[in-house]
């Protein structure tokens, strides 16, 4: 019988288990294990053997096994190493050939061949992949429904942080696009109401806490960023904003008005005094929650809302400024971090809208640490004054 | 859930909680964890008071709220256990700090096993009710409790505004009577395959080594008993930082974590590896189920992994079952309960007296499957149901990835049946499988090694 196979056997290269011999061959598996053994009798060194031993083992050598725990183990050696492996059971079960093959075991292997390539399913489709991307499709729509019913649901409500909060929510992947941070300026009529609401809610800093994750502009005047946004925007992507109407920087609502109406909405922030400085380096949203709430009253209001802050519109106009500016970017690590940066930019109405574009939200610099600022961080709030 | 085909023994998928359903998801963005202990504390109250009429006595107790508890007058109150350890990173505590300290590596795990957290004199038991928070004292220890059991106490409230325990109540086990099997359930747990193929090595051709063997004809002693199914337990594939733990938790926050992607590769040579092994002759199905890093949602209960990710598995859609973490399923009348873990390893570092075995025998006690949900683990933010609520007390329960392999039958409290829990070491580290025979529950531990 040996002499039937041999032939078979000298064509074979790749390391041959008995169970694939034996599919080979349609002999049992006793009978195929003979043949083998036999071979390798007569073929001698060229051909090496494995041999799988099984047996039981203490636990004494196994430190994830509990004490007086045993353990069946099956362990496949070359036939050079076969009494020696066998000294090391406490009580030998069987011991059988397992595989042949022409190379040391240590360069070829019966097992573990690299199965990380995906040859085999070229031409393959999976059927069911089709119908679940149509489902799919549903229940995102459902998501988008639902994500944009939220804010819908709650305009009505006294506090300007939530629908902020819930603008933010949908705002915080187009945050890290510049071209949609710039859309946030977009005009939302619907909106100005809120802002109306808003102008007169109380401290935006407490908003500005809540609500925060926009990046921040410091500004002299509250609407200055707006402006420079607005013109931005003017000139990059107007329809953008249409767009991005769902942001809610409510100094992107009074940038489109002011768009609609005449270019240099600046005139109008230079209302702004620098007595409000500070209250203008908290975050654009407090700022422009009160810019959301001016946005609904007419641009009068907005400058009834500006005297309050006691500067004359002559004083609006000035050459240059320094403005801090908080750059919003995406890390390397996908995190959101902002950076406080203080920029000079000239209030011409002309030029300050190019220059104002350096306020605006940068392309994310990956690496830039994160400088936290008074009470950026959420543990400056626990801190006491 | 429905079957598409049906092995030899009869089976069932009764996992059908641990899915998530639309109304699980709808408003989940602006749900709070509070709702997730409410329901938990709903589903388990009347558990509870069952057990304490059974125990004290109907009408021989004061069942009452905390906020109306008078001083010294023993009462009966129903709540969730919170365990204030010191030493378990604190996310507030790290950033209120603002020193970004590097905490203790969790990765760095022994072998044989976890880290736990240092105890303190300042470590205590507190209960948490509808309106209160009060510490407990007395007849409870640290080793009894961990945070979110939900469990009744008598006992009466003290001047210092401490609450003295007499008794704990535990909430009703119920399990169903066992009926017999013929059969072999093989368990393998933790292939963690990196892609790599000198990394991988080991644990492909052990696993490689055990289908073949199952599917031998050898005979007399060595001789393989009928495989029903082998169930792949969690994580199929490595990720270097799970993330489900506080300590990742923290460093994510503190931007200092690290964390190793798992590969394309090695999905494809889980694919491969596990359709090969359903292919074979002698094995009826293979059930997939996810560990915290395999391509799915982390937050427990894990989803299926999607059939996308095993495209070879999703062909042999009659062999391969891709289902769910924990799993639950019934052969037979006999219900058998898997999970990859990560609930039992957090729940080891509040103690440093329990072992695995002690956890699961808790989980029984406790009737919740990860009550650290969402503690210490992730948790998908659930209102109105609690979905890792033991129900019914399964018969085995199987924990993969646990450090030592060991079993234990636990008593039920109020049957004669007990329930067998095993904890399952990872394949990737030790190649052992179990070999569960159904007849008698009998476990064999099985290694599969190559020495060359």
């Amino acid at each position: 019988m040996v002499e039937k196979y041999t032939s078979v056997l000298d064509d074979v290269c790749d390391p041959l288990t008995v169970r694939k011999f034996t599919e080979m061959s349609s002999l049992s598996r006793n009978e195929a294990i003979s043949v083998l053994e036999k071979y390798i009798e007569t073929k001698g060194d060229p051909v090496w053997a494995l041999y799988e031993v099984t047996g039981t083992v203490d636990s004494s050598e196994y430190s994830f096994l509990p004490a007086g725990e045993k353990m069946i183990k099956h362990i496949v050696v070359p036939g050079s190493a076969l009494e020696e492996t066998k000294k090391t059971f406490s009580e030998v079960i069987s011991t059988c050939l397992h595989s042949v093959q022409r190379t040391n075991p240590n360069n070829t292997r019966v097992y573990g061949r690299s199965w990380a390539n995906n040859d085999d399913l070229k031409g393959k489709t999976l059927p069911s992949q089709e119908i679940r991307q149509r489902k799919s499709v549903s229940p995102a729509k459902d998501m988008k429904k639902e994500k944009s019913a939220e804010p819908e649901q709650k305009p009505s409500s006294s506090s300007a942080s939530k629908p902020v909060a819930e603008a933010k929510k949908s705002t915080i992947v187009p945050l890290k696009k510049q071209a949609n941070i710039s859309s946030m300026f977009a005009k939302k009529p619907e909106k100005k109401t809120e802002k109306a609401e808003k102008s007169v809610s109380p401290p935006p800093k407490e908003e500005e806490k809540k609500t925060r994750k926009r990046p921040k502009i410091e500004v002299d005047e509250p609407e200055e960023p707006e402006e420079e946004l607005e013109i931005g925007n003017k000139q990059d992507k107007i329809p953008v904003k249409k767009v991005h109407d769902s942001d809610e920087f409510p100094s992107s609502r009074e940038q489109s008005v002011e768009k609609e109406k005449s270019p240099p909405a600046k005139r109008q922030k230079k209302g702004v005094n620098d007595e409000n400085k500070k209250a203008k380096k908290r975050l654009i949203v407090p700022d422009s929650d009160d810019e959301e709430v001016q946005e609904p009253m007419d641009v009068e209001e907005k400058k009834v809302k500006i005297d309050e802050k006691p500067k004359k519109p002559e004083d609006r106009r000035r050459t240059t400024r320094i403005e801090k500016v908080v750059e919003t970017f995406v890390d390397e690590d996908g995190y959101l971090v902002s950076k406080e940066v203080q920029k000079t930019v000239e209030c011409s109405p002309q030029k300050s809208p190019v220059k104002s574009k350096a306020k605006f939200i940068s392309a994310p610099v990956p690496g830039a640490a994160k400088v936290p600022k008074k009470n950026s961080t959420i543990t400056s709030f626990f801190k006491k004054a | 859930m429905e079957t598409a085909w049906s092995n030899i023994l009869d089976y069932k998928n009764i996992s059908d909680r641990y899915v998530l359903t639309e109304e699980d998801k709808k408003g989940a963005f602006a749900r709070q964890y509070f709702e997730v202990y409410e329901a938990r504390v709903n589903a388990l109250k009347p558990r509870i008071i069952e057990i304490a009429e059974r125990d004290i006595g109907k009408g021989k107790f004061k069942h009452i709220s905390l906020s109306d508890a008078k001083q010294d007058e023993e009462i009966f109150v129903i709540g969730v256990i919170v365990k204030r350890i010191a030493a378990r990173p604190s996310i507030l505590k790290s950033l209120l700090n603002e020193d970004k300290v590097a905490y203790d590596d969790y990765e760095g795990d022994e072998e044989d096993d976890v880290k736990r957290y240092a105890g303190s004199s300042e470590d205590r038991i507190e209960l948490e009710s509808e309106k209160q928070t009060v510490r407990l004292d007395g007849a409870i220890t640290m080793d009894e409790c961990a945070t979110g059991c939900c469990v009744g106490v008598l006992g009466k409230l003290g001047k210092e505004g401490v609450f003295h325990v007499n008794r704990l109540i535990w909430p009703s086990s119920k399990i169903s009577k066992k009926s017999s099997a013929e059969g072999t359930i093989v368990f393998v747990s933790g292939l963690e395959l990196t892609g790599d193929m000198e990394e991988d090595q080991l644990t492909i051709s052990g696993l490689e080594f055990m289908s073949e063997w199952m599917n031998s004809e050898a005979l007399g002693e060595n001789q393989c008993p009928p495989i029903d199914r082998v169930v792949v337990i969690g994580p199929i594939v490595e990720t270097k930082s799970n993330g489900c733990d506080v300590q990742s938790v923290v460093r994510t926050l503190t931007l200092s974590r690290t964390e190793k992607q798992s590969s394309a590769k090695a999905l494809i040579t889980v694919d491969k590896l596990i359709s090969s092994i359903a292919e074979k002759p002698l094995v009826n199905t293979v059930d997939v189920t996810p560990g915290v890093g395999d391509p799915c949602s982390s937050m427990w209960p894990l989803p299926p992994i999607h059939r996308v990710c095993l495209q070879r598995c999703a062909m042999s859609q009659k062999k391969v079952n891709l289902v769910t973490n924990p799993y639950e399923f019934e052969v037979n009348g006999l219900r058998v309960m898997t999970m990859s873990g990560e609930n039992v390893t957090e729940l080891l570092r509040t103690s440093h007296k329990w072992t695995g075995a002690d956890v699961l025998a808790n989980l029984v006690k406790w009737q919740h499957v990860a009550p650290n949900c969402p503690d210490t683990l992730d948790a998908f933010p659930m209102a109105e149901r609690d979905p890792l609520v033991m129900e019914t007390t399964p018969h085995i329960i199987v924990c993969g990835n646990q450090p030592q392999a060991e079993f234990r039958r636990v008593p039920i409290d109020g049957s004669d049946s007990t329930c067998l829990v095993v904890c399952l070491p990872k394949f990737s580290k030790t190649r052992v499988a179990c070999f569960l025979n159904l007849k008698d529950l009998s476990m064999k531990w099985q290694n599969f090694d190559h020495q060359y």
